[in-house]
């Protein structure tokens, strides 16, 4: 058939061809408007599609760890789940709300909203990885956790006042939570989702998902049995004796590193007031002027001193000595603390010289311990000092100090007169192990020279004996050099009657010093002379320690934390505080695993194992008390040496009182008897 | 392919003016199988992709919607091949029985009493039911093309009057509008009119008429639009989508974010995300939007080009017609197709006002697909005796 020729197909073929080209015009013009959107506005539209097709998770990262000097745990950030029941998502909701109350020991109140929800997340509750596994397992649908990070302290009240505490988001509310808050929060991951428009969530293996990096963790320089026996010292101390406040500080006079910091001021539960409260220290101050005036060469220990008999009146003032004398050596002047002596002794002293070794032992300026809310304490310029000045600083007043300034300068006396920087953190460490920092001993000068030092030492040991002020704090064993001190608190623009500061500073042992302890009691009631109350709390606090040092006292505390020596065995190596207590975790220091995430569906992408679990962990897994078990069978230490005998004693958590040296011959209570825990047990 | 007599025998079509075999499509014929079975297997691959996330929220298995779109592309080749072989002028005689049946089908849509059949699915009933679901506005459109051809082939000296040429086609063509409006079915309608609007333009219609026409059609859709307020929403949002609240301006933004982050070389096969519940119909009204999004600008201009070139090859097996009603027949089929497409893409890149159309040869929808596939044996047909 041949093609009609007709003008109507004529026409026809033109407008065919019209139409064609329409398809082709229609054709580039839609291609050109779809590169306008794929090729020129390309990063913009695959912007909207990601807000909203990709929603992320913020996977909370482990706050670093607060370790003692041998690794022992402080402060460890636990998993936990903020468990949720959505009750339109389950098939039987009554039956899984009886299995979720089988399983997680709910309060009434939770339980009538969990058994009243129709929609929506309705709340169960904080549970530990365990519970969230058998909840899982037992109702599967619908239910839902969303992992936070707890902090527990593994070691309860124990030096809780230094490790302050976190707030709700797991930042450092107080303490050396806050304090080193910046070292130890980790930073947060992210899970990348994607979400339909429904707002169902689907896992995106490839995206950008990034892991969660726990904090740093903070190996502290203090000792966890040191901090213990010196908390408890202080706790009974102040029970003992009616005080308000009081501090015990032990500080490594060779390295400054604090050992141990116990502070109270009543019931604050904020700061550590042994860094930030200064006070006028009384006559723990005396050996300062003595190690000045032997320095300078302006006095000899043998000089002797006229004492007036107790009582001097000057132009200005009347000076007082607790015991009257007609002179003393200047020896005398510390062994029997006399102000008299002091204000004399102070007066052959140059202003400018007197403040300038005050201000040189670090009086007046912070010890650059770097706690930022540490007090620098006062020491005025001789400038504006009045007439009576001098006098009243050789013996501890127009001076404030903090209980930490006067420790360390004690331990530039032990440390034959090199004033060392303090410190409190010993190590930060990676959340990898790898030490990014590690403290130096940092010796700030030397302020006196060492036979000068080996002097005031010699005076200060003669002090802790039968003759001196200090002698309630002498121990048979071993040596101890130390200075009482009884200051009157300042208030009002005037001294308050009747409220002394009692404190007690000292190291030991006296010939190879290896520990400075301060004792400082606030506001006794009662008896109030530093000799009287502060003394036995210093020797209590070195009996204990000896009681737990089974290689003699104070053999090492220099050991590092390093990796090789975690366990627990410091320089005091006891366990004595916990009989019924396992081991201290070791090396890997049990509550943290930091095991990579497995699962990659799993939103939580960290893990630790569940720290104990053993008692039906419900919750949060808490340390559970389980040392509080209150009475305690007195051991049988008849025939043992001295040493062994107080161990034993301190072991099973009882105190002991000496009387003699040696074996032991008799005890009271007799072997076998019921004791409460803490009580005294006199040894012969 | 099945063009050959014997299959047609074999296929129990004996008495059916089957073409001798001698005349074999034409090479533009060969081109546009070719082109039409890219675009039906392509189609196959992204109703898939497109489906298979709907399919599985709504619990069934992710190729439930391929291996429907398989069975009635099967069924569409089925329609093509019997088509290809049947000679084309058989229509011109059954122009009127066509019509009248395809007319037929709508009245159930409008009529009350009848929603057992007619259903009302998303406030409009568009679909019938008859153990087989069809959509009677889609065999409308084959059936005005058929009708509005052989009546313009039998009136093709009076076209230039308006009374003895046009106004015939009014009459019929106006109320088989009517009853699509009343689905109601806006696009489809304009459509209807569209498509008859081509074939009379292409059988040598006075452009004047068409300006009056086209003028009275433009007031009356105006009105529509104006009286129906979602429609009035979807011109707005075409007009401003950045702005336009509701579902058309979340559709049409939906089916830009799907096109824009395809970029250049696209996010991949079966990684769309728009389908995940945010565009509407991934597998059918956007389908254009998912391929966008997967195979990127690429994949845009290979469907662009592969409609352009059917298209052309269309209008070019028209002009090649043995005689003016498969001149008609070819142009008509041609532009129902080339509209098909072009409205799908355009309103996918927010060209036109959104409207679900659908993408021929690719969407998923089964009266579509069989009629698209059968449209094409009719031009198969048409380009074999063509060639001789």
């Amino acid at each position: 058939m041949k093609p009609v020729k007709s003008p109507v197909s004529k026409r026809h073929t033109r407008r065919c061809r019209f139409m064609s080209l329409t398809v082709a015009v229609t054709a580039i013009g839609m291609t050109a408007r779809a590169a306008q959107i794929q090729l020129l506005q390309a990063d913009r539209w695959r912007q909207k599609s990601e807000i909203q097709t990709e929603t992320h998770d913020t996977l909370p990262a482990a706050r670093g760890g607060v370790f003692d000097r041998h690794g022992r745990p402080l402060a460890v950030s636990l998993e936990a789940f903020d468990a949720f029941f959505a009750a339109a998502e389950s098939d039987d909701r009554e039956g899984a709300v009886e299995q979720i109350a089988a399983i997680v020991d709910l309060d009434s109140r939770s339980e009538r909203r969990l058994r009243a929800a129709t929609g929506g997340w309705t709340s169960i509750g904080r549970v530990d990885g365990r519970i969230r596994a058998l909840l899982e397992e037992t109702i599967g649908s619908g239910v839902h956790f969303t992992p936070v990070v707890t902090r527990a302290y593994p070691e309860g009240d124990l030096a809780r006042t230094l490790l302050g505490s976190v707030n709700e988001n797991g930042r450092g509310r107080s303490g050396l939570e806050l304090l080193f808050d910046s070292l130890l929060v980790g930073t947060e991951g992210r899970a990348v989702w994607k979400v339909d428009a429904r707002g169902e969530r689907y896992p995106v293996p490839e995206a950008g998902r990034s892991l969660p990096r726990p904090g740093r963790d903070v190996y502290l320089t203090i000792d966890l049995e040191l901090q213990a026996i010196a908390e408890q010292a202080l706790e009974r101390a102040l029970a003992e004796t009616g005080s308000s406040g009081g501090d015990v500080l032990m500080v490594d006079p060779r390295t400054g590193e604090l050992l141990a910091v116990a502070s109270r001021r009543g019931d604050r539960n904020f700061g550590i007031p042994a860094f930030t409260d200064p006070y006028e220290p009384g006559s723990t101050v005396k050996p300062f002027l003595i190690a000045t005036l032997l320095e300078e060469e302006l006095a000899t220990l043998d000089d002797r001193v006229d004492v007036e008999n107790g009582e001097w009146r000057t132009a200005h003032r009347t000076i007082r000595d607790v015991h009257g004398y007609d002179s003393l050596s200047v020896a005398e002047v510390l062994l029997h603390s006399s102000n008299i002596g002091a204000a004399k002794l102070a007066a052959r002293l140059d202003r400018g010289l007197q403040y300038a070794y005050l201000r040189d032992f670090g009086f007046g300026t912070p010890t650059g311990v770097r706690v930022p809310s540490e007090s620098a304490g006062l020491l005025r310029r001789p400038g504006e000092w009045s007439a009576v000045s001098q006098a009243s600083l050789a013996f501890g007043y127009e001076i404030l100090t903090t209980s930490l300034q006067l420790a360390v300068a004690y331990g530039a006396l032990a440390n034959g007169g090199i004033l060392m920087r303090p410190s409190l953190i010993r190590e930060v460490r990676s959340p990898e192990g790898e030490a990014t920092w590690r403290s130096e001993p940092e010796a700030v000068r030397r302020v006196i020279r060492e036979d000068v030092a080996d002097q005031v030492t010699r005076v200060l040991t003669w002090v802790v004996s039968e003759e001196g002020t200090g002698h309630r704090a002498a121990l048979q064993t071993i040596p101890i050099a130390g200075k009482t001190g009884t200051a009157r608190i300042a208030s009002n623009g005037g001294y308050a009657e009747r409220r002394y500061a009692a404190s007690f500073v000292g190291f030991a042992p006296a010939d190879d010093p290896k520990l400075v302890i301060l004792t400082k009691l606030e506001d006794p009631k009662g008896q109030y002379y530093g000799g009287g109350i502060a003394a036995p709390v210093s020797r209590g606090v070195l009996q204990a320690m000896l009681a737990g040092e089974d290689a003699g006292l104070l053999d090492d505390t220099r050991e590092t934390a390093g990796s090789a020596s975690f366990a627990a065995s410091g320089i005091l190596g006891l366990n004595w505080l916990r009989p019924g207590d396992s081991a201290a975790p070791q090396g890997d220091h049990g509550a943290r695993d930091r095991r990579s995430p497995s699962g990659a569906s799993s939103p939580s992408v960290f893990r630790f194992a569940t720290n104990g679990g053993g008692n039906g962990a419900r919750h949060v897994p808490g340390f559970a008390d389980e040392r509080e078990s209150d009475d305690v069978i007195v051991p049988d230490v008849v025939g043992m040496d001295l040493r062994a005998a107080v161990g034993r004693l301190y072991r099973v958590g009882l105190d002991v009182e000496l009387y003699g040296s040696g074996e032991v011959v008799e005890q009271i209570p007799a072997p076998g008897t019921k004791a409460v825990r803490g009580a005294s047990v006199i040894l012969r | 392919m099945p063009h050959r007599p014997s299959n047609a025998t074999a296929l129990g079509l004996r008495g059916f003016p089957v073409r001798p075999s001698s005349e074999s499509p034409s090479a533009s014929g060969r081109f546009l199988l070719g082109t039409t079975l890219t675009l039906a297997g392509f189609g196959l691959l992204s109703v898939y992709s497109a489906s298979s996330y709907v399919a599985q929220q709504a619990g069934r298995p992710d190729t439930y919607y391929l291996f429907q779109q398989a069975s009635r592309a099967g069924l569409g080749c089925f329609a093509m091949a019997i088509a290809s072989v049947v000679d084309y002028r058989i229509y011109r005689r059954l122009a009127w029985p066509i019509m009248g049946i395809a007319a037929l089908l709508l009245v159930p849509l409008v009529l009350p009493g009848t929603e057992a059949i007619a259903p009302e699915i998303n406030g409009a009933r568009r679909w019938l039911d008859l153990g087989l679901r069809i959509q009677p506005s889609e065999l409308a459109k084959l059936a005005v093309v058929i009708w509005t051809a052989a009546l313009a082939v039998k009136k093709q000296d009076q076209l230039g009057d308006f009374r003895e040429g046009v106004l015939p086609f009014l009459v019929i063509l106006t109320p088989v509008c009517l009853l699509i409006l009343l689905e109601p079915h806006f696009s489809a309608a304009m459509w209807v009119a569209m498509l008859a609007g081509t074939v009379l333009f292409a059988a040598g219609a006075r452009l004047a008429h068409f300006a009056a026409l086209g003028s009275i059609v433009v007031v009356l859709a105006v009105t529509q639009v104006l009286t129906a307020q979602y429609r009035l929403r979807r011109v707005l949002a075409f007009l401003d989508p950045e702005s336009a609240a509701g579902a058309a301006g979340y559709q049409l933004q939906q089916s830009l974010i799907a096109i824009g982050s395809g970029g250049l070389t696209g996010v991949g096969f079966g990684r769309s995300t728009t389908k995940m519940q945010f565009l509407p119909e991934p597998q059918n009204d956007f389908i254009f939007s998912i391929i966008a999004e997967e195979w990127g600008f690429l994949g845009v201009v290979l469907v662009i080009a592969l409609f352009a070139i059917w298209s052309l090859l269309g209008f070019r097996i028209a002009r090649a017609a043995p005689d003016l009603f498969g001149r008609l027949l070819a142009t008509g089929i041609t532009a129902g197709i080339a509209l098909g497409a072009f409205a799908h893409i355009g309103i996918a890149l927010g060209l036109l006002p959104t409207t679900g159309v659908n993408l021929p040869f690719v969407s998923a929808g089964g009266t579509n697909l069989v009629i698209a596939l059968g449209s094409a044996g009719i031009l198969l047909n048409v380009s074999s005796a063509g060639e001789s």
